[in-house]
């Protein structure tokens, strides 16, 4: 296929986009992001995007809360003058002497919004959340582009980074994954002041999607309030590392904080790791209230799922792909 | 071990000091976390408990254990080889007076002698490795018994066993003589002396000890109460009745109601009631009849040493003596010699003398006269004649004495003391040659008078003059000079009572080949007899010995010798006061370095291993935390 070019390796050294985007991965000694028949297999799915989502009925796949006249009959509604003549429902009218016009579903295209966290936090873990991150976020931006839809890839640190968008067309693939890729650690994370900022840059909403590990001094519930329903239709995809559950620390430990180098005196045991693991619980489970009060989709993930396996799985089931 | 520097241990100090800095400062692992937001949310009330734990980490053990082992290499110790395996010498000395027959008082049961080979018998117990036991007994002599390492403690144990209580005194300084002897270049020895400390006379014999020996007293036994007869003598009365003297002695702080009886011959002679005072003496005389030969006094006994309540006294002063008198003409001298008590004489003519040999003649008094060979025994040549085998007699000299011709008499002699010889006209002296056995006892001019010597089984001495031609026999000198003589030539008697194991020295008949001694167990021992020498015996029973003198199967002699336990200072059972126990002198310089090792070195090199220990350690920690 056409797109085949973009997951060989770079021998030739070259400048064009395909061999540009495998470059990265290649000197890093990583693996690709995705091989050519997952993202096959992803042109297959959608996003579920909300009907109640303002979207242009003139492309796009998703269905809208409009009807119109259309061939595709699905409602009648009286003739007003003005209306095209084409869609006059001739058999109605010979019952019941009503001239009636043929109704249809609408579809159109919606904004996707994906952001995601770039903070040094999301570069911690094996595998890095980061990496999780990228995946993630480079199918979801495909099957956007590949949809119609109108994408745009919102990379976030203390503060909003240069975005990736708004874009249509699967034309900006291999643009959009190298755009993931390239991707640098940010110092911190501002996730609810970034979501504020986005929220009030594109009132008219769309499909958000948040991809962090949601470890921000700011509150989360705060920054949902901006993404209020039905305009926004929000994702949570909440990235876990196994260690955040299970640390494996024991004794005398100086912990040392990845994003701001603050630095912690603790004495693990037992029952401090007993505590350290109800606090956890806690927390996510707050997450979990925040996002179910603020009409979002929470949907933990863990950082050590494979991509196709376990996640794409995971989403259509929690009836985010279809 | 011993220091040489100890000030360096004041570096000790540092391990409160590495304790406290552990305490202070807990070095913690750094892990880097994604964020600190989850762990905040700890709660960490007790985090302030953990810090004052002590954190016993391997790093803190290591560092402890440097600075411990570089504060003993500071110390300088060093090793003595006393520590590592050099034998020790014990020397036990064990009293066996007769004192320590005595019960050890109190509720222990046993004699002293009894506890005290106990406690030898667990020092050779003790012995172990290289290690070497000498036992040696103080008792009126001091006898070294055995010694021997742990593969010879049965013979140990066995001359243990053998011991038995018996004699007076001990004699402390001959024992601790032998024991520094013993100890010769064994310079980790020790003696440990065991008695019952009833010793009055300690003090003297330390003086007479070894010094710089190291030696330790243990004591057995309690101070109890005894009674004894520690003196009976007699006054010689020959003929008639003898008075007999007895001292009988309360060793105890009560007075005490008792009997004395006398035996005499095994008959009771008297019983005496006596009131002792309180530490103090009761004297008894009796006078006791002509013809008793044995006198036995006994005090009422049921004390703590029965061997002392009972003394006995020979009253034989006299050695029986068979003479024969072989002279032409006998008169002056049977005179002088019928005057020595317990005197038998046979006179007999010269021409019927043919050189008699029996066993019944003690002594033979030749007048003018020699047999072909000395007849066995005592022997008295006076005027030898010319022609014999046995003396070389040349002709005779005149018998003016002119001033040159001094009498001059041999200072190893008795027989002239205070005889007056200036006016004794000896008349014609025999020119005799004295022999290799004989020594001249009187010369006049350098001719010998009198000879005295011992030849084969013959005490011999030789009157070189002619008893009639001259006027001795008509002065006071004569008997006594012929008296003396005979007591020379004859063996003495024997003693009228020994102390228990006091050495006696008992003169033989020189016809004597082996004494035999029977004990009053009825034990009997058979002693050679040396020749021309007393023989020393030592008796430690107390009771009557019979002493028989053997030549070939012919008895020359019997006699008893009674034997006492009593004496003041063995019949006192009160415990003197033990010198402290003594440590051996410090070796010589040489001797200390040649034996001590020096362990500096090697604990600095344990020191530097562990360092090395803890820096291989905390770097690959170091390690461990980058990679995490």
């Amino acid at each position: 296929m056409w797109f085949k070019t973009i997951f060989r390796p770079n021998r030739s050294g070259g400048s064009q986009g395909g061999q540009a985007l495998s470059e990265k991965p290649s000197s890093r000694g990583e693996a690709p992001l995705f091989d050519e028949a997952f993202l096959r297999r992803m042109e297959r799915m959608s996003l579920q995007a909300q009907r109640t989502l303002r979207g242009n009925p003139s492309s796009g796949e998703h269905p809208s809360r409009h009807q119109i006249p259309t061939s595709i009959f699905s409602d009648h509604r009286p003739y007003s003058s003005g209306d095209d003549l084409r869609y006059v429902d001739w058999n109605a009218y010979a019952r019941h002497d009503h001239v009636l016009l043929r109704l249809g579903e609408a579809e159109q295209d919606v904004n996707v919004h994906l952001l995601i966290d770039a903070s040094r936090s999301m570069m911690i873990g094996r595998p890095p959340r980061m990496r999780l991150a990228q995946q993630l976020v480079g199918a979801l931006g495909y099957l956007a582009l590949a949809h119609s839809d109108r994408l745009q890839v919102v990379p976030f640190g203390p503060s909003a980074m240069p975005v990736f968008g708004p874009t249509q067309g699967k034309a900006r693939m291999i643009e959009m994954l190298r755009f993931i890729e390239g991707l640098t650690p940010q110092p911190a994370t501002g996730l609810a002041s970034v979501i504020r900022q986005h929220a009030r840059r594109f009132p008219q909403g769309g499909l958000i999607v948040i991809c962090s590990d949601l470890l921000s001094p700011e509150g989360l519930a705060e920054a949902l309030r901006s993404l209020a329903p039905p305009r926004w239709q929000t994702l949570v995809l909440h990235l876990i590392d196994q260690r955040d559950l299970q640390p494996g620390l024991q004794g005398p430990l100086e912990l040392e904080d990845s994003e701001t180098g603050q630095r912690l005196e603790l004495t693990l045991d037992d029952e401090t790791l007993a505590a350290y693991r109800r606090s956890v619980a806690e927390w996510r489970e707050g997450l979990a209230r925040a996002c179910a009060g603020r009409g979002a989709t929470y949907a933990p993930i863990m950082s050590h799922w494979p991509l196709e396996q376990q996640v794409v799985p995971y989403l259509r089931a929690r009836r985010l792909l279809r | 071990m011993t220091f040489l520097v100890p000030l360096g241990l004041l570096a000790l100090l540092t391990l409160p000091l590495i304790l406290l800095l552990h305490l202070m400062r807990e070095r913690r692992r750094r892990v880097v976390v994604p964020s600190l937001l989850l762990w905040q949310l700890v709660p960490r009330r007790q985090e302030a408990q953990r810090r004052r734990r002590l954190p016993l980490t391997l790093l803190l053990l290591l560092h402890l254990l440097a600075a411990a082992l570089l504060a003993l290499a500071l110390a300088h110790p060093q090793w003595l080889t006393d520590l590592l395996g050099r034998e020790r010498h014990l020397v036990v000395v064990i009293d066996t007076s007769a004192s320590m027959a005595a019960p050890i008082g109190g509720v222990s049961v046993g004699s002293r002698l009894d506890a005290a080979r106990a406690r030898a018998r667990a020092l050779v117990g003790g012995l172990g490795g290289r290690d070497t036991l000498t036992l040696i007994a103080a008792g009126p002599e001091a006898r070294l018994l055995d010694s021997a390492g742990p593969a010879g403690a049965a013979r140990l144990l066995a001359a243990l066993d053998g011991l038995e209580a018996g004699g007076v005194g001990s004699d402390m300084a001959s024992a601790l003589t032998l024991s520094a002897a013993d100890m010769q270049g064994q310079p980790a020895g020790q003696v440990i002396v065991i008695t019952d400390a009833a010793l009055p006379t300690l003090d003297a014999d330390l003086r007479r000890a070894p010094e710089r020996l190291a030696l330790s007293w243990e004591q057995v036994g309690s101070a109890l109460p005894n009674r004894a007869l520690i003196t009976l003598s007699a006054r010689p009365n020959s003929g008639g009745p003898t008075d007999v003297y007895a001292r009988a002695t309360n060793y105890s702080g009560a007075p005490v109601r008792s009997v004395v009886r006398l035996y005499g011959d095994g008959r009771l002679l008297d019983t005496r009631q006596v009131s002792f005072p309180a530490q103090g003496d009761v004297e008894l005389t009796w006078t006791v009849p002509a013809g008793v030969g044995m006198l036995r006094a006994e005090v009422d006994g049921n004390d703590s040493l029965p061997a002392d309540d009972t003394a006995w006294l020979s009253l034989v002063s006299a050695r029986p003596l068979r003479a024969l008198l072989v002279s032409a003409s006998p008169a002056s001298i049977e005179r002088a010699l019928r005057a020595v008590p317990g005197m038998s004489l046979q006179v007999i003519d010269p021409a019927d003398y043919v050189g008699q040999e029996s066993p019944n003649i003690d002594l033979t008094v030749l007048d003018g006269v020699l047999p072909e060979r000395w007849p066995p025994g005592a022997v008295l040549a006076i005027n030898p004649p010319g022609k014999n085998n046995l003396l070389d007699v040349g002709g005779l000299s005149g018998s003016l004495a002119s001033e040159a011709d001094q009498l001059r008499s041999s200072s190893d002699t008795t027989i002239f003391d205070g005889v007056s010889l200036g006016s004794v006209d000896f008349g014609p002296i025999h020119a005799i040659t004295p022999p290799d056995w004989a020594q001249t006892l009187l010369s006049r001019g350098g001719r010998p008078l009198i000879l005295r010597g011992s030849v084969d089984r013959s005490e011999v001495a030789v009157w070189a003059f002619d008893l009639g031609q001259g006027n001795l026999t008509t002065r006071l000198a004569f008997p006594l000079m012929l008296v003396r003589t005979v007591r020379d030539l004859t063996p003495a008697a024997l003693p009228a009572s020994a102390l228990a194991g006091q050495p006696v020295g008992l003169r033989l008949d020189p016809r004597t080949d082996v004494v035999e001694i029977t004990a009053p167990d009825g034990s009997v021992r058979r002693l050679a007899a040396p020749e021309g020498e007393a023989l020393p015996i030592s008796l430690d029973a107390p009771g009557v010995y019979a002493l028989r003198e053997l030549a070939g199967a012919d008895e020359v002699f019997a006699g008893q010798l009674p034997v006492n336990a009593g004496a003041a200072r063995e019949s006192d059972l009160t415990p003197r006061r033990l010198p402290a126990a003594t440590a051996a002198p410090p070796s010589a310089s040489s001797d200390s370095e040649r034996d001590s090792r020096p362990l500096w070195p090697g604990l600095a090199a344990a020191a530097l291993i562990v360092m090395l220990g803890e820096w291989v350690y905390v770097h690959a920690r170091r390690t461990a935390v980058r990679s995490a």
